[in-house]
């Protein structure tokens, strides 16, 4: 649960939003929990609150609810329900050079000074700059936007006659969705560059695929956004912010939250907020569950925690009475516009070749070892090649078949011949592993054949 | 089956936000249809588009847009607007909008306060948006006698809050939508509809109760469905629709007198 609470997102400190930290998250709009402990009143936790008090119902919908996903209301993500902002730190120093030259930032850049004026495709990326060569406070970032227009000296050692021309190296934003400038400060660092540092905001709402958690390590993704009026409802018209798969409960057995629902409807139904403390019975700060049942049913509301629900899509009751009442959600940080990657041609890593690994380097997805073994089994030949070689590392070699070693251009430098050369295609990994196998004194040798 | 063509409304309550009807001669799919196309598909007006002219509040412009488009616009009865992208005009004009501007700030506010609330934070509210439309304004849920008083603290709905110095200066575009779109054009706080509950009472069996134990039954309910006449002592259905029968009915079955009901 502790981790949870790390990767929970909320008020982090009173004085967030004067900070320039390097990424923050903020929820717009936190709430303090309907049912709250001890703890968490020592630490004045309704100050600073992390999440939000979602009405939720525990029942099976639509099938995209397995493996702990959870079922979101499409009306309370447009009501606010776990919209956040995140925050994002850019620096650009302007570095000074020990041949006395220093890094220059370029004002404004006009749309006159393209040939097609605002037409010009090139325009846009300067579109954020300011009169002073940095982006504006409010304008928007999209993918590309430059944000500090810095030239640096073209040569920066030595001494002598200095040149005196500039390459543009320009800070830009580099994300998938834009954003929106929040803060610039203009400061310096230990070495006394000057240092542009730029505070990017990008307000969020629930999509497919974020995090979300209840505060007893319940943690599931969000595996459909339903419209409200296909959610169930109550007779009073209340229905679910969430909905969660029952298959949550038996194994993991969180028992708090079950308390944590029925202690919190009562605490609605009754206007004060309930306290989840687990040994504070004599002192009476706990609410006990036999207490929370009898205040339930003085509102007129099964002692179980239960309520009739009317299914939203075809207007029929459900067969089931339904366990529903307010838990606290924590928004997670791990959302999928962070996360998200495909690639269909990109950078290659140059000692071998290969598509690069990882989503910072535009990487390439891998098809394993276990992956590669299913294909064996299938007995997909050519698709194994495919993947393996041509959309990898395809490399055209230049094989002697008379010494069976790697030549090139037609030559075999070991026969010192031209003749019975023969171009075959091998994995760059291949090649590069019978260089170093040579260069350990191994010779491997290609024997070719027709085929 | 009843006859699914001629569906019969009879109206129970109504009020400028509330209406409650009994609809009968009819199937579920037709009520459910109802109250589905009330939540989604009731054109209403909301805000949609804000040009932040100033904002040194600590609410984000995101944030504050957010807000306001979640505040309920009434119009006056008869009025219409077109949608704004079946209208003629280019980005948008009288037909299919109304503009709000909304200007605050701390020190025009806070000049004509009491000594003792000079520091205190001014509240932003529905009630300083400005209409251009003088037929559609921000709903008041306090009563007109209290809005626009600086004093009154539930004047309106609560966009910001300003601290000394601060300024919130804004356009925003009202147009029109569906809650399909964006939930903010949704016309109803809530929709729905319960079944009419059967409750039948076992006549004979209520016959062998003494009149105590007819007492304690009434009593026992606690949504109070049932009622006991004062000379014959019989008991009746009082609040039929007080009742679902999770709600009573269960807790009622764990006792013995639960075979009362049939």
């Amino acid at each position: 649960m502790v981790k949870r609470l790390r990767h929970a997102m909320g008020t982090t400190a009173l004085n967030m939003h004067e900070r320039m930290d390097g990424l923050l998250y903020a929820l717009v709009h936190p709430q303090k929990p309907m049912v709250t402990t001890r703890v968490l009143d020592l630490v004045h936790f309704d100050q600073v609150p992390g999440g939000q008090n979602a009405s939720i119902a525990v029942m099976s919908y639509s099938g995209y609810d397995i493996e702990d996903a959870i079922v979101l209301n499409r009306g309370s993500l447009d009501r606010g329900f776990g919209r956040c902002m995140v925050f994002r730190k850019h620096q650009a120093p302007i570095r000074k050079y020990p041949n006395g030259t220093q890094d220059k930032i370029v004002g404004k850049v006009r749309a006159s000074e393209f040939p097609r004026g605002e037409d010009d495709p090139r325009w846009p990326r300067y579109k954020a700059l300011d009169e002073d060569g940095i982006c504006r406070v409010g304008a928007r970032l999209d993918p590309g936007t430059i944000m500090v227009n810095k030239h640096s000296p073209a040569s920066t050692s030595g001494s002598g006659p200095v040149s005196s021309d500039f390459a543009s190296t320009p800070l830009s934003y580099k994300a998938p969705a834009e954003s929106y400038v929040d803060k610039v400060v203009l400061t310096a660092n230990e070495n006394e560059d000057y240092l542009i540092k730029i505070l990017l905001r990008q307000t969020r709402r629930p999509e497919v695929g974020d995090k979300f958690s209840s505060r007893h390590g319940q943690k599931g993704v969000c595996g459909i956004i339903v419209p409200q009026e296909d959610m169930p409802f109550a007779d009073s018209g209340i229905c679910p912010d969430l909905i969660m798969n029952p298959h949550g409960f038996p194994s993991r057995m969180t028992v708090g939250k079950m308390v944590e629902l029925v202690a919190g409807k009562a605490g609605v139904l009754h206007g004060h907020q309930a306290y989840g403390t687990a040994f504070g019975e004599e002192h009476g700060s706990a609410d006990r569950v036999h207490l929370c049942c009898q205040a339930l049913v003085e509102r007129g509301y099964s002692y179980v925690g239960k309520d009739m629900l009317t299914s939203g899509t075809g207007g029929e009751p459900l067969m089931n009475y339904i366990f529903a009442g307010p838990v606290f959600y924590q928004k997670l940080k791990h959302m999928v516009m962070d996360k998200m990657h495909a690639r269909a041609r990109g950078p290659r890593a140059v000692l071998t070749r290969q598509p690069t690994e990882g989503r910072s380097r535009d990487g390439g997805l891998r098809l394993g070892e276990m992956e590669r073994d299913c294909l064996i089994g299938y007995g997909a030949s050519a698709l194994i090649m495919e993947r393996l070689m041509i959309s990898s590392d395809a490399f055209t070699a230049n094989v002697c078949q008379g010494c069976g070693l790697l030549g090139y251009s037609g030559w075999c430098q070991n026969c010192r011949s031209p003749e019975k050369m023969a171009d075959i295609r091998l994995p760059y990994a291949c090649k590069l592993l019978f260089q170093e196998l040579q260069s350990m004194n191994i010779v491997p040798r290609l024997k070719l054949q027709d085929f | 089956m009843p006859n699914l063509r001629a569906p019969q409304v009879e109206i129970v309550d109504l009020r400028e936000d509330f209406v409650e009807f009994v609809l009968s001669n009819t199937d579920t799919s037709v009520a459910n249809a109802l109250r589905r196309v009330m939540i989604a598909e009731v054109p209403t007006m909301a805000i949609d588009l804000v040009t932040i002219h100033d904002n040194s509040s600590v609410l984000q412009d995101e944030f504050l847009s957010h807000r306001l488009g979640l505040i309920p616009l009434a119009a006056d009865p008869g009025v219409q607007y077109e949608y704004n992208y079946d209208c003629d005009c280019e980005d948008y004009c009288d037909k299919c909008s109304a503009v709000f501007t909304l200007d605050v700030s701390w020190d025009k506010k806070a000049l004509g306060r009491p000594e003792h609330m000079q520091d205190q934070p001014v509240h932003v509210t529905s009630a300083d948006l400005v209409s251009s439309d003088p037929r559609l304004r921000a709903v008041h849920f306090a009563p007109s006698d209290q809005t626009n008083s600086d004093i009154s603290q539930d004047a309106g709905i609560i966009i910001a809050k300003l601290a000394k110095g601060q300024r919130m200066q804004l356009t925003a575009v009202a147009k029109k939508g569906i809650a399909k779109e964006h939930a903010k054009w949704s016309p109803v706080a809530v929709a729905t509809y319960k079944f009419e509950p059967v409750i039948e009472i076992n006549e004979e069996k209520e016959a062998l109760l003494t009149p105590e134990q007819k007492a304690e039954f009434v009593e026992i309910c606690p949504a109070k469905v049932y009622g006991r006449d004062e000379k014959s002592g019989t008991i009746f259905v009082e609040h039929r629709d007080m009742c679902m029968w999770r709600r009573t009915g269960r807790y009622l079955r764990r006792r013995w007198w639960s075979r009362l009901l049939r």
